[in-house]
């Protein structure tokens, strides 16, 4: 391409008239990446020296930063650890304060526990009688009465016929307070030419 | 002293990064959370029971009222001979009130149960009729030192004479 001088004014107003009065490597440049250390000034030795010296202190800030967080950890689980520690101590004050006015509460309570379960109504005797005779209908004769706190109880007796005791058991075992009422056996025999079946009921 | 190339050190920093952490979490922070944890379950317990102690304040005027009523379940006193002695006394007044026929009656032992209270169980042996029988058996239910009855057997004497056999063990409860 040939060398031409243009000045100022000739400049504005140039106008490339044909192709080849235009430059492609000004345009090429553009696109080429500018080149960076291609020429070095500094020893290889000392340049790995600076780069150590660079990793070192990185590796420091590094530790540094450890350091602090587990110092950071540490102290936050050694005011929690004393926190507790203060917390556990005021509650326990707090609990033998409340014991010295509610012990006797709770001694009282003890006892009405302890007494409750003598007197429920299921823990009775009595009771169980009191049900049975309810349900008993004319019938059954009942000769053995069999009764034990918390064991429940078994009773025997006699009546004309199977299916009246059978009858009797299933109005037990329907029955709330005789739920599970069970007939063990039945048994025939003559009395003087009447005949009689035994039987034996358990509830658990 | 031996020079290290870049991967010992790297390697032995790792280890020693290991090691550190290791050593932290068995003597500082292992220790500690343990007895975070010890302290947690203090103040659990120490909440739970502070629950249970305002619930017992909350129903104070209750409690109160209710023990006036069981009084005489806690006048059983003395040693245990005593208090053997008192519950065999009380059973006898019972049967006699109710005209029970006794034939036998003597100690079956006694023994501590749960809340720190102490059963005192008599044999009992006697006849009577029926009614009778129920009497005693209320006599004891409703007795003023907490009586119960703990087994019962009731039979036939014999067909005729509607008298019963009766063999019972009541316990006498006793607080203090």
């Amino acid at each position: 391409m040939r060398a031409q001088y243009v000045s100022t004014k000739d400049y504005d107003n140039f106008s490339p008239g044909r192709e080849k009065d235009v430059s492609m490597s000004a345009v090429l440049g553009f696109g080429y990446q500018v080149a960076k250390d291609d020429i070095k000034f500094i020893l290889p030795e000392l340049q790995i020296k600076k780069e150590m010296q660079s990793n070192a202190r990185q590796l420091m800030i590094l530790g540094v930063l450890l350091v602090y967080i587990l110092i950071m950890l540490g102290a936050t689980a050694l005011v929690r650890l004393v926190q507790k520690q203060s917390y556990a101590a005021n509650l326990k004050a707090k609990v033998e304060k409340l014991a010295e006015n509610t012990q006797e509460l709770e001694d009282i309570t003890n006892k009405l526990k302890v007494a409750k379960q003598y007197k429920e109504p299921k823990a009775s005797a009595l009771t169980s009688l009191y049900e049975l005779a309810r349900f008993c209908p004319e019938g059954i004769t009942i000769t053995n009465f069999n009764w034990e706190w918390q064991k429940g109880f078994s009773f025997r007796g006699y009546a004309q016929q199977i299916p009246d005791i059978l009858a009797f058991t299933n109005t037990l075992s329907n029955s709330e307070y005789f739920k599970g009422a069970q007939n063990r056996y039945t048994r025939r025999r003559k009395v003087e030419d009447k005949e009689f079946v035994d039987f034996e009921i358990v509830v658990k | 002293m031996i020079k290290l190339n870049n991967k010992e050190k790297i390697l032995s920093a790792a280890v020693g990064l290991i090691l550190v952490i290791f050593l932290l979490i068995t003597f500082v922070f292992g220790p500690i959370y343990e007895k975070i944890g010890v302290y947690d379950q203090e103040i659990e317990q120490a909440k739970m029971i502070i629950r249970k102690y305002m619930a017992y304040e909350h129903n104070r005027a209750e409690i109160l009222t209710v023990q006036k009523r069981i009084e005489g379940y806690s006048s059983l006193k003395g040693s245990d001979e005593d208090k053997a002695a008192i519950v065999m006394s009380k059973v006898e007044a019972e049967a006699r009130k109710a005209k029970l026929q006794i034939s036998d009656m003597s100690p079956a032992g006694s023994a501590k149960i749960k809340g720190g209270a102490t059963v005192y169980r008599m044999q009992i042996r006697g006849e009577a009729q029926m009614k009778n029988i129920l009497d005693f058996m209320s006599g004891i239910e409703n007795a003023s030192t907490l009586l119960q009855i703990e087994k019962i057997a009731l039979s036939n004497k014999d067909e005729t004479s509607g008298v019963l056999k009766l063999d019972a063990i009541v316990l006498g409860v006793s607080f203090s």
